[in-house]
């Protein structure tokens, strides 16, 4: 793989998996506490 | 509404931030040489900076008292920065006992995990992934130094990886300062005199046995020519004193010659090189009855 696409790809990487888990912690922070109760234990429609 | 002004806000330090990275990148002329080993002020601060929500995550979790998102977006952020520390660490100090930039990328890995596991309560298998790309990120950027005290790609030593890096170091100021210089003729004779240096780099970089016979351009020429360059950039602006500039001119002229000298040694060492390989080869091939 050239390196010049080489670190392409890791940087989007590091921007896909750090990126996602740092905003997504912040969002889950910000969020409501019933809305982040939810998302973590979500409801399932009894069949 | 509040939540939507504070991510606003953090959305806009962090696209103030990757601007005035993109900016320190483009000023500083970033060229990946010597693998990924190139000292640079810039060299590792994606690591820093992509985390950076995290911290406010914590802030958040501690305001509203949320005990697991608190402890997991804290030991994340201090592993985070620990790990990009060691990165840094390790690209601008190639060559070291210690693995540091492999030992960096590891603990990224460990903070993305322990982020996505204890901050953003995914399941343990979906927080192992987060580590796993983020590990094998690292590794695709900024490369392992596994093999300590030599490097991986090029099989150059730490000293001479050092002493490369001082070349290229003396280059870019030699670079800098040329732009401060707005005499045409001058400024086109600097332009060659870089590009020479750098070919000798780039063939001390291919072939390091060539670094002993370097050695003299290494320690001295370059060094000399970036304090020369530099003092008359700051002087020739302020005086005008043509005898000087005709001294510089010459001092030039005499450099110049002094590299292309160096670059021919260098052409003529590998014409030995090959000349002995083919000797030996063919004693060999005569030893053995071929010819």
């Amino acid at each position: 793989m050239p390196e010049r696409l080489r670190r392409v790809v890791g940087i989007l990487l590091i921007l896909s998996a750090i990126g996602v888990a740092a905003w997504q912690s912040l969002l889950v922070s910000c969020a409501s506490p019933t809305a982040a109760a939810n998302a973590r234990a979500p409801v399932v429609a009894p069949g | 509404m509040p939540r939507l002004l504070l991510l606003a806000a953090v959305a806009l330090i962090t696209a103030a931030l990757l601007r005035l990275l993109w900016k320190r990148v483009r000023n500083h002329g970033w060229r990946p040489r010597f693998g990924a080993t190139q000292p640079s002020s810039v060299a590792g601060l994606l690591l820093f900076l992509v985390p950076l929500p995290i911290p406010v995550a914590a802030a958040v979790s501690l305001a509203r008292g949320q005990l697991m998102p608190l402890l997991g977006n804290a030991i994340g952020y201090a592993l985070f920065l620990g790990g990009a520390l060691l990165v840094r660490r390790g690209l601008l100090r190639a060559g070291g006992q210690w693995p540091v930039k492999t030992l960096g990328s590891a603990l990224i890995g460990l903070a993305t995990g322990a982020t996505a596991w204890l901050g953003v309560d995914h399941p343990p298998a979906i927080a192992a992934a987060f580590a796993l790309v983020a590990l094998l990120g690292c590794y695709l950027t900024y490369g392992f130094d596994l093999h300590t005290g030599r490097d991986l790609h090029t099989g150059v030593g730490a000293q001479a990886l050092t002493m490369l890096a001082q070349a290229d170091r003396s280059i870019a100021a030699i670079e800098q300062a040329s732009r401060d210089i707005h005499q045409p003729e001058l400024g086109a004779r600097l332009r060659r005199i870089i590009g020479l240096a750098r070919t000798i780099l780039d063939r001390l970089e291919e072939d390091p046995r060539d670094l002993r016979r370097a050695r003299k351009f290494l320690n001295v020429y370059l060094d000399g020519v970036q304090n020369v360059v530099e003092d008359y950039a700051k002087t020739h602006n302020r005086i005008i004193a043509p005898e000087l500039d005709e001294r510089f001119r010459h001092a030039l002229i005499t450099v110049e010659d002094v590299f292309r000298e160096q670059q021919q040694t260098l052409l003529e060492s590998d014409v030995e090189q090959l000349d002995v390989k083919i000797e030996v080869l063919t004693q060999q091939l005569k030893r053995e009855g071929i010819i």
